[in-house]
């Protein structure tokens, strides 16, 4: 195993990410190598150098402003309600409307399959009526009238 | 609680664990977010950013996944966000790259002022060399230098392969040592 084949598995070595084999096989190269040594030791020294850079911690405002920004982006109870009310208003105006159209619709079909029943029934009720009776009234004032509103 | 657990109580409007989040993981979503950015207003506000995102979207999280994976992966997104945004609206913070302004105000300080001298410029040199590693680098040597995330966890937050994020790391290793000279030497 030459140094560019232990080079690409250098940087896992140094993080303990290899496989015990491989890891035992890098090991074995570094001790008859000084050249992969000293680059390790390079690299060590980087990885000490970083930490250089504190950590940082958190204000003490930020929880408070988290929680004022999710606050902020919730509805208010009278926008809740809103939000609740308008689909089941909407729900229930086309629920009416489709109980209203399936009424008219009913009565039409039904018209449309007995309309000679319909007629006669309507006929049926004006045919006979007794003499001076309020429909007798009603038949001749008709009958009179009708001429000449169609002349 | 496990976080998964956790996760599914906030989805069913529970405050309580939501909070539980964000205290278990704001320190370290924290740093992260200001080492990425490199300065902690900007930090914080970015921080902010990545708990609020998971907030807004906690019907979407799924419990395959690993709470802390999914926050680091929103922290590296909206990071990079705001470095990009910062560099279109070029607001560069040069008075914190010069590094005149601590890091953590807390943090304990050599007495001596040639010592604070060499401190500051020291970390002035390291923040400028990590700022300069291309951003998948960066990426991946922040997670692992300082979350401590192993190999198949960086890769999963970077979406990527662990045989990628071996490569990334040898490369910023290199990168940092050349351009970390007068530190190392």
């Amino acid at each position: 195993m030459n140094c560019r084949d232990i080079e690409k598995w250098l940087s896992a070595f140094m993080d303990g990410e290899l496989a015990p084999a491989r890891k035992d096989a890098v090991a074995s190269h570094l001790g008859t190598c000084e050249a992969c040594r000293s680059r390790l030791a390079e690299w060590e020294a980087v990885w000490r150098a970083l930490d250089a850079l504190p950590a940082a911690a958190p204000s003490p405002a930020f929880r408070g402003r988290l929680a004022a920004r999710i606050h902020e982006t919730r509805p208010a109870a009278s926008e809740r309600l809103e939000r609740f009310l308008i689909p089941v208003s909407a729900a229930a105006v086309a629920l009416l409307g489709f109980w209203i159209g399936y009424i008219a619709g009913g009565r039409q079909a039904a018209a449309a399959q007995f309309p000679e029943s319909a007629e006669a029934v309507y006929l049926d009720s004006f045919s006979s009526v007794p003499t001076a009776s309020l429909g007798d009234v009603y038949l001749s004032l008709n009958n009179a009238i009708e001429p000449e509103e169609t002349r | 609680m496990q976080d998964t657990d956790l996760m599914l109580r906030v989805q069913k409007g529970d405050e309580a664990a939501f909070n539980k989040i964000v205290e278990k993981y704001q320190g370290r979503i924290l740093d992260l977010c200001t080492r990425y950015v490199g300065n902690p207003a900007d930090g914080e506000e970015v921080a902010m950013d990545v708990f609020f995102q998971l907030y807004r979207t906690r019907l979407d999280y799924r419990p395959e996944a690993k709470l802390s994976t999914y926050l680091y992966r929103i922290a590296v997104n909206r990071s990079l966000n705001r470095i990009r945004d910062r560099k279109r609206r070029r607001l560069v913070s040069f008075e914190w790259l010069r590094g005149d302004r601590p890091f953590d105000p807390g943090a304990p300080e050599d007495d001596r002022p040639d010592a604070r001298l060499e401190t500051k410029e020291r970390e002035s040199l390291v923040r400028r060399a990590v700022d300069r590693l291309p951003e998948k680098q960066k990426t991946a040597l922040l997670l692992r230098k300082y979350e401590d995330l192993s190999y198949e966890e960086i890769a999963s937050a970077m979406g990527t392969t662990v045989s990628a994020v071996e490569s990334l790391l040898f490369r910023a290793r290199e990168t940092l040592k050349k351009n970390l000279r007068p530190v190392i030497s």
